[in-house]
């Protein structure tokens, strides 16, 4: 076996290629402006919660977990939370905070709620619930240069017209004791 | 201080683990066979555009964002494109595609990479926003992916669809992400 390392610089740090053939990133990045350069691998957790745009709701957790891979700029998060119970509403669109990273930030405009990442999102509801659980994912996008992603929310009562959704969590009856939301998103990061 | 060289293997040019301790690779991928290597690490932008099949569609856009994030042969691309105020002047016919993906798809597997596509309608659009991500697919060897557009007065058959994209409306947007493997 022949070892060629011209021109590799070793910092005296863990980081570089292992004695186990794997590849060691810094624990805290150094981050390149290359395109063709992988300047990170972490994982880790967060603790993804419900929040609004405007004024934050108040509510409490039956659980809260969330799980995270970013490989570069590129972050991959799942997230699985339940509510115990909520004690205010908050208003304006409804988001998830806390994601682990920064979105990237750019200039320029869209439609509503435009921002990097996308996702998919599933949301049950308890069993004997009125509404059921909902068949399909919702839609739910990361905010451009923070740390949340909005979803929308319509009302089931408006007869089918925003399919995929049946429940609206917009008024005080809409979300219930142990609704639990979970699916996963990806985005790019500010570094 | 110990060196970890492992089986690297470095020609001398600017590859290879950088002072930082990242991983540089060629600006020009160096393609492996080899299952367990690494051979490529990508980051940039993209055009997104909304064409047809058949006969391309004539659309103005007030917004067209791409990035990408192509590690080994998986790309992970983003997009937002927004049709501008009276941006649509001819339907043209076919299925719609998503066109200007930064890599072509690989040419085995039909219906590499899946998907999650969100529309955004405008305010006056039949049934404002859809709540559901759409369904979006790439075929063999194509930097096009297809979506499905229904009319929504067939009354909830096609669900998360809410709009006949034969009447784009001015200010449509689109979102969403791609993954695939690369050719």
């Amino acid at each position: 076996m022949t070892i060629h390392c011209v021109n590799i610089t070793v910092t005296g740090d863990s980081s570089g290629v292992t004695t186990s053939g794997n590849v060691a990133f810094p624990a805290t990045q150094v981050s390149s402006g290359t395109p063709n350069t992988l300047d990170d691998y972490e994982e880790g957790s967060w603790t993804p919660s419900v929040t609004r745009s405007s004024s934050a709701p108040s509510m409490d957790y039956y659980n809260q977990s969330g799980y995270y891979r970013k490989i570069g700029s590129w972050c991959y998060c799942s997230f699985a939370f339940q509510i115990n119970s909520i004690s205010s509403y908050g208003s304006g669109n409804w988001q998830i905070g806390g994601l682990p990273f920064t979105a990237l930030t750019w200039t320029g405009g869209g439609g509503t709620g435009i921002g990097h990442g996308v996702i998919s999102f599933t949301v049950n509801h308890p069993a004997g619930d009125n509404d059921s659980d909902d068949a399909a994912p919702w839609g739910v996008w990361v905010e451009k240069n923070t740390t949340r992603a909005t979803f929308k929310v319509w009302n089931a009562t408006s007869a089918g017209v925003h399919r995929g959704q049946i429940k609206s969590i917009t008024d005080s009856t809409g979300i219930t004791h142990m609704d639990a939301f979970q699916g996963s998103l990806q985005y790019v990061t500010a570094y | 201080m110990p060196i970890y060289c492992g089986d690297l293997t470095v020609t001398g040019t600017a590859t290879g683990i950088t002072s930082s301790g990242n991983v540089a690779f060629p600006a020009i991928q160096s393609a492996s066979t080899d299952a367990n290597t690494l051979d490529d690490y990508e980051e940039g932008g993209w055009t997104p555009i909304i064409t047809r099949s058949g006969s391309a569609p004539s659309i103005s856009y007030s917004h067209q964002t791409g990035w990408y994030r192509k590690i080994g042969s998986v790309c992970h691309a983003g997009f937002i494109v927004q049709v501008a105020t009276n941006g649509l002047t001819s339907d043209g016919s076919g299925s719609w595609l998503l066109g200007g993906l930064p890599f072509a798809s690989s040419s085995t597997g039909k219906g590499h990479g899946i998907i999650t596509v969100t529309a955004n309608h405008s305010s006056s659009g039949y049934g404002s926003d859809d709540a559901a991500p759409w369904a979006l697919w790439l075929d063999n060897s194509s930097s096009a992916a297809v979506f499905k557009a229904w009319d929504a007065d067939s009354n909830g058959l096609h669900r998360g669809q809410v709009q006949d994209l034969n009447t784009i409306s001015n200010e449509d947007s689109f979102q969403g992400l791609i993954h695939y493997f690369t050719a």
